[in-house]
Order: structure tokens, then C-alpha cells, then sequence
């Protein structure tokens, strides 16, 4: 009956809206350069719109690996330029 | 001068593996047990110490060989010169668990004293704290205190015991290589860590005469300078490297076209070889000299790298020969910087040893055969 009904899982998949993910991890990235505003929008480019340089960006993953339990290749650093390009990595990652 | 390596405990030794471009770069199933992204490194095996004195046991074996080979008694008043970048890092190590450990007794001063009681030295030692810079930096200081009469012998160099602190703060920075450390090479992917120790005995020139005794190589100047641009990335344009070269060249009166072999940092990190790359060609245009870089050979052995490089260059300068660069396979065009894939036999009278830390603290030793 369980696997009929699809409820059987190998292991916990974490649920959390979009929102919530981005609002963990813009806190994340404030404990790392506090300056950055309260609610800084979650499109706004790491970078180009508010400086952070490349051993900040490192150790952002370096926590959201923990946090979230997942291995982020080099590959995949490029990609991660926003909150919102940062939650939809994650999302996928734990969906995957 | 004396090292311990893990390419081999003895200059000859470690010179010999270093021409067949060998390198200790190997996995260890224990880093890979502690689940490190990269469980490559360069490390000594078969070495005794007390806990949490691993750094001081590699400076004391580096210290026998040398004075051994000077045949010098060491003085009560010799000036030991001695770097690191913390010292016993695995006391450190300890402290991080929440575990009591005195941590005074275990910084890089530590090591000094140990280097002072071994031989009955009752000057208060001096500890550098520059890391990958060290090495330089005590050489230098030892010339400096013997120059102005201060002391007659000094003992100078660089330890380094394997730091799991370092691996984790590297690999955290993706710093690090998965495999093998490539200096210059244009298929790197970051730097490897290493150990060890370089010690030297140091005394003037006239002095060294005196007692009929052949120098086994001239320091010359040291060129120091800081990059105030970032705590752990070098100034991209590398202007502050080349202005540490420039300092060292200018102190001795010496002409970039009379340098003939560059010892490179060479950490195999993207940005870290470019700014060297481009400092060099500032400074010696299109002729630069013949490069080598032993990070690949040895990894990066952070507070005893510079050391370990500069028994190295005074060995090139014994044997006139020009190192290869082991693990460099392939030039990457945006760097350009001409290294051996093989030993070459030359005439080398001036060469310059690089080094580079954190913090952007830039060095540039160089040293001369004796027989000019």
C-alpha cells in the first residue's frame, strides 16, 4: 500500500518553499559580510551589485555545503550569482 | 644547511629525486578517512616526536645537518632567526576541540627556543611569523643582525609541521589541487600541502675566510614588500611582487639581464601564477630568466617553503645545475615562464628566490656563488 501510494522514501527529502530558502541563505550571506543590507533583493548580482569577492563567494559555499549537506563542485561556482541562482541550485540538489 | 623533506632528509638526497623530477605528492587514506575534499598531500613518514612537537623535531633534524656540516661549535650568543606560520599547528589543532593546551608554548617562538636549548643558546631567539614567507624573512634578518656586528654566527630557516588546520582552510578556499600541484602549468588547479624544515648557518664573509672555510653560496639583499590589497589574493597586476625584485636587485647593485635562474613561488594556483608571471616579465621584459618552481615536488610547505627553496637554489648554485619543474607538463601561454622538464648544466652566479604570503607579503632573496 505504501508503495503504491508513492509514500515510501530511501531517504528525507527537506521541504521549504523558494522563500524560505533564500531568506536562510541571504542570513548566511549577511553573517559573512554584515554590511549587506536586511533584505537585499534576492536577483541582485553577488558581485556586480554589492562586491563581494571571490574568498567571501567561497566561503558562502562552504556553509551552504554544510548547511544543506550537498558537495558543490568547482564547476558549478559560476552559476551561483544570486540568492535566487544560489536557492535554485540548492533546490536541486536536494531534489536530486 | 640542512633540510627535511618529504622528498628526503638530507640536501643530496632531496637534490637527486628533485632532478628526476620526482614528486611526494601521493593520497593518504587518513585525510580521505577525515573526509577532506582532497586527500593529496606531501608528507614525511617515520618521523618520532612529542606530541604536539612535530615542527620542532623537523627544525632540530634540519639544525643537526647544518651545523654538522659547518663543523662550527654554535656560540652562546649565535642569533637563531626562525619561521613558521603558527608554530606546532596541531596544538592548535587540539585547542579547536575545546581541550586545554597552553598555545604560548606551542606558537612559532616555541620552535625557536627549542632550536636555543638544543645548543646552549642564551640569546633570545627572534620568531617569524610570515608563513610562506618565512624562510626569507629569517635569512634576511640573520644577514642583517651579522652585518651590523650584533652576533658572529647565526642560525636561520624554516619549519613546518603538516597542518590539518591548513588543509581544511585551503580546501574551504578551493585553493587546493584534487591531485597534483602544476606551477605554471596551464592545467593547474590550485596548490597541494606539504612539510617540512630548512635550517641554515649564516656568518660574514671575512669571518668564514678567517677559519679557511669556502662559503657555500653570498646572500646579497632582501626585498620585502606588501600589497595592502587583499588579505589572502595578491595584487593581480603583480606590482608588488615586482617591486620586492626590483628592492633586491637595486640593494645589490645587481642588473635583472645578471640573474640566471629565478626560483618561483610557483603555488599552482590560478591567480597566484599570474601575478608572479606578470611581475616577472615587468621586470626582465622579454628575456626572462630560467624558472623553476618545487611546489609540485615538495607541495606548498607553507612556513618552511621559502627555506627548503633557498637549500635548494644554494644546491643549484654547488652543482651548477638548473632544477626541472616536476608536475609542470604543459606552459600556460596567459603565464609563459620558462621551466625545465629536465636538469640542464649552466653557469649560475645570481639567483633569486621568491616567496610569497598571505596577507601579500612578498619576498625576493638573492644570493650569488661564492667563487666570483
Amino acid at each position: 500500500m505504501w508503495h503504491t501510494l508513492g509514500l515510501w522514501h530511501t531517504h528525507p527529502i527537506i521541504i521549504m518553499s523558494n522563500e524560505q530558502l533564500i531568506y536562510q541563505l541571504r542570513n548566511e550571506l549577511r553573517g559573512i559580510k554584515p554590511v549587506l543590507p536586511e533584505n537585499f533583493p534576492a536577483t541582485d548580482n553577488f558581485r556586480h551589485d554589492w562586491d563581494l569577492d571571490s574568498l567571501e563567494l567561497v566561503e558562502f559555499v562552504a556553509r551552504i555545503e554544510q548547511q544543506y549537506n550537498i558537495l558543490i563542485p568547482d564547476e558549478d561556482l559560476p552559476t551561483l550569482i544570486s540568492l535566487h541562482a544560489a536557492a535554485a541550485y540548492v533546490q536541486n540538489k536536494l531534489i536530486h | 644547511m640542512g633540510v627535511a623533506t618529504p622528498l628526503g632528509m638530507s640536501v643530496s638526497g632531496l637534490w637527486s629525486r628533485l632532478l628526476e623530477g620526482q614528486s611526494a605528492a601521493r593520497a593518504w587514506e587518513d585525510l580521505a578517512a577525515e573526509g577532506y575534499r582532497s586527500n593529496y598531500a606531501c608528507r614525511i613518514e617515520g618521523i618520532e616526536h612529542a606530541p604536539f612537537r612535530r615542527g620542532r623535531q623537523l627544525a632540530l633534524l634540519a639544525a643537526e645537518s647544518a651545523v654538522k656540516q659547518s663543523g662550527l661549535p654554535v656560540p652562546k650568543n649565535t642569533g637563531i632567526f626562525f619561521g613558521s606560520t603558527l608554530g606546532e599547528s596541531a596544538a592548535f589543532e587540539f585547542a579547536a576541540t575545546g581541550q586545554s593546551i597552553d598555545l604560548q608554548d606551542h606558537a612559532v617562538r616555541s620552535i625557536a627556543r627549542g632550536i636555543a636549548h638544543q645548543y646552549g643558546v642564551e640569546n633570545a631567539p627572534t620568531a617569524i611569523a610570515t608563513a610562506c614567507a618565512a624562510g626569507n624573512y629569517a635569512v634576511g634578518m640573520a644577514c642583517r643582525a651579522l652585518k651590523k656586528g650584533r652576533i658572529a654566527l647565526a642560525i636561520a630557516g624554516g619549519a613546518e609541521p603538516f597542518s590539518r588546520l591548513a588543509m581544511v582552510g585551503f580546501s574551504r578556499s578551493r585553493a587546493m589541487s584534487n591531485q597534483y600541484c602544476r606551477p605554471f602549468d596551464v592545467n593547474r588547479s590550485g596548490m597541494l600541502l606539504g612539510e617540512g624544515a630548512a635550517i641554515f648557518m649564516l656568518e660574514r664573509a671575512e669571518d668564514a675566510l678567517a677559519r679557511g672555510a669556502t662559503p657555500l653560496a653570498e646572500v646579497l639583499s632582501l626585498g620585502l614588500t606588501c600589497d595592502a590589497y587583499h588579505p589572502v589574493a595578491p595584487r593581480p597586476d603583480g606590482s608588488g611582487i615586482r617591486r620586492a625584485i626590483e628592492t633586491a636587485l637595486k640593494t645589490a647593485g645587481v642588473l635583472p639581464e645578471q640573474i640566471d635562474w629565478v626560483n618561483t613561488h610557483g603555488s599552482g594556483t590560478k591567480l597566484s601564477d599570474i601575478a608572479e608571471a606578470k611581475a616577472l616579465k615587468q621586470v626582465f621584459g622579454e628575456n626572462v630568466p630560467t624558472c623553476s618552481g618545487s611546489k609540485g615536488a615538495l607541495g606548498h610547505a607553507l612556513g618552511a617553503a621559502s627555506a627548503i627553496e633557498l637549500a635548494l637554489c644554494v644546491q643549484g648554485i654547488q652543482a651548477q645545475t638548473l632544477p626541472p619543474t616536476p608536475c609542470h607538463e604543459q606552459a600556460d601561454p596567459e603565464c609563459n615562464i620558462p621551466c625545465l622538464s629536465s636538469p640542464r648544466s649552466a653557469t649560475i652566479q645570481y639567483v633569486l628566490n621568491c616567496a610569497f604570503a598571505f596577507g601579500g607579503l612578498n619576498s625576493a632573496l638573492l644570493i650569488r656563488s661564492w667563487n666570483v
